[in-house]
């Protein structure tokens, strides 16, 4: 065994407490995404004794009264619509499945296409009501009707991009440039050349923006500003990322404030880079 | 050890929204859950939330439980250890458990339903525990219940980040030695 990948190993101990920083957690899907039999061994054995942690707490029961709240909560609560939960599942097609799943790497990330997922569904149900609503009335509603119909068949568009089974995932790695905890990754569809584009971590420095790019062969295109919300989470949605014959890449530049001054490339460093895999 | 058979035949239940199989999987695991919570969180009111929380999730995400990703068990502590380290990152909840560490201790409440086995699983683990060295049990302690990084941990002990990876891969790895797999949850 390598001393490198004598590295991974000891990383697949630290991803099965969910205890890696940033960068190690990256390196260490990576790793496993390019598939490492080895280290999906271990990785699934060390999860079974991260949770043998769980059962040392010493023994505490809790009120009595905690499992009716518990059903009654859970009765009130929707269920969450099935097809969304296994809408993520073929994003890594032939991926092995094991403990990894539900390491808290792959949920945070999970969660963040979850989160783009149920925005639809929760946008569409809520359009929908409100379409059927607005239907039975006359005049100016009728515009209004025409807008959230066609926010409905936008979000059915972006899911049906995010559940593609032939979607494409680029890991979006901070490059030696990088000031930041920047985090992403990348969804491409090649059937529809659309793509969705997940950053974390994303506080931009007064004075300046993130930008994002397609590399198509060793071109690169401009696909727009990066906008995070408070929570420095930015979700970009792209039209057209590129031919999937030559788009290889997505990359993150930071510029000056409204973009590169060069609209055809990254005039500032590049912060981020991530391959487009299988 | 494994209820896996009981608990897939129960899924199969919880994912058609029959409520007396979420009854079931309560009375089977909560033994198992609520003490995992309430390690994290450090005080009953929270633990009891992030119980809470985890049960409602499992009622509504039974459909994606997928039984080739581990036993029903295992997905449940995922979960419950999730929601508690939630609420242990939030600023009410540190002063809830700042205010129980600072009443007389008290014995914990007994657990009717923890049953023989798992008494005799946990002081398997207990020894087990203490087979390791100080500083891997306590990075292995560190990480999974507080929910720390490495190099947060690193920072918490006064250690090179390296070393604690190290203790962290030494530690696991002594567990699988002395843990038979087929005790694993």
């Amino acid at each position: 065994m390598t001393e490198d990948h004598d590295r991974y190993l000891e990383l697949a101990a630290g991803y099965a407490l969910g205890a890696l920083d940033g960068e190690d957690r990256l390196l260490f899907e990576e790793h496993l995404g390019a598939g490492c039999d080895e280290c999906e061994a271990a990785l699934a054995d060390y999860s079974g004794a991260a949770v043998m942690l769980a059962a040392s707490a010493p023994a505490a029961a809790p009120s009595p009264e905690l499992r009716a709240r518990v059903i009654k909560a859970a009765l009130a609560a929707r269920p969450v619509a099935t097809p969304l939960s296994s809408a993520v599942k073929p994003l890594r097609p032939g991926r092995p499945r094991g403990w990894i799943e539900w390491s808290p790497a792959w949920a945070a990330i999970a969660a963040a296409m979850a989160i783009v997922a149920a925005a639809g569904w929760v946008a569409s149900g809520r359009l929908s009501k409100e379409v059927s609503a607005l239907k039975g009335q006359l005049g100016e509603a009728r515009d209004r009707i025409a807008l959230l119909e066609s926010q409905s068949v936008q979000q059915d568009y972006w899911t049906k991009v995010l559940t593609s089974p032939q979607a494409k995932v680029a890991v979006l790695a901070r490059t030696p440039d990088a000031q930041t905890t920047l985090e992403g990754r990348a969804i491409y569809d090649p059937g529809t050349h659309a793509a969705v584009v997940i950053l974390r971590n994303v506080f931009v420095p007064t004075g300046q923006d993130y930008q994002l790019w397609a590399i198509r062969g060793s071109t690169p295109a401009s696909l727009g500003l990066v906008h995070p919300d408070k929570d420095g989470i930015a979700i970009l949605r792209v039209d057209d990322a590129g031919d999937p014959a030559s788009l290889g890449a997505f990359a993150v530049s930071l510029e000056q404030q409204g973009g590169s001054p060069n609209p055809a490339a990254p005039t500032g460093p590049v912060v981020m880079l991530g391959k487009l895999g299988g | 050890m494994s209820q896996q058979p009981l608990d897939l035949e129960c899924m199969e239940r919880l994912k058609s929204g029959d409520p007396r199989a979420l009854r079931e999987l309560y009375d089977r695991y909560t033994s198992l859950l609520y003490p995992v919570a309430l390690r994290v969180v450090g005080n009953p009111t929270d633990a009891e939330d992030a119980v809470q929380r985890c049960w409602v999730q499992a009622w509504q995400t039974a459909g994606s439980y997928d039984p080739q990703r581990g036993p029903v068990a295992a997905w449940l502590l995922t979960m419950a250890r999730s929601r508690a380290l939630d609420l242990a990152r939030s600023t009410v909840s540190r002063r809830r458990a700042e205010d129980a560490a600072e009443q007389e201790p008290q014995d914990s409440p007994p657990d009717p339903s923890d049953s023989a086995e798992r008494r005799a699983l946990r002081e398997s683990i207990t020894r087990a525990l203490r087979e390791l060295s100080t500083d891997q049990r306590q990075v292995l302690e560190i990480a999974y219940f507080e929910g720390l990084s490495q190099s947060e941990v690193a920072t918490r002990l006064g250690a090179p980040l390296g070393t604690v990876k190290s203790w962290t891969r030494q530690g696991l790895e002594r567990l699988r030695e002395l843990l038979p797999k087929q005790e694993w949850v």
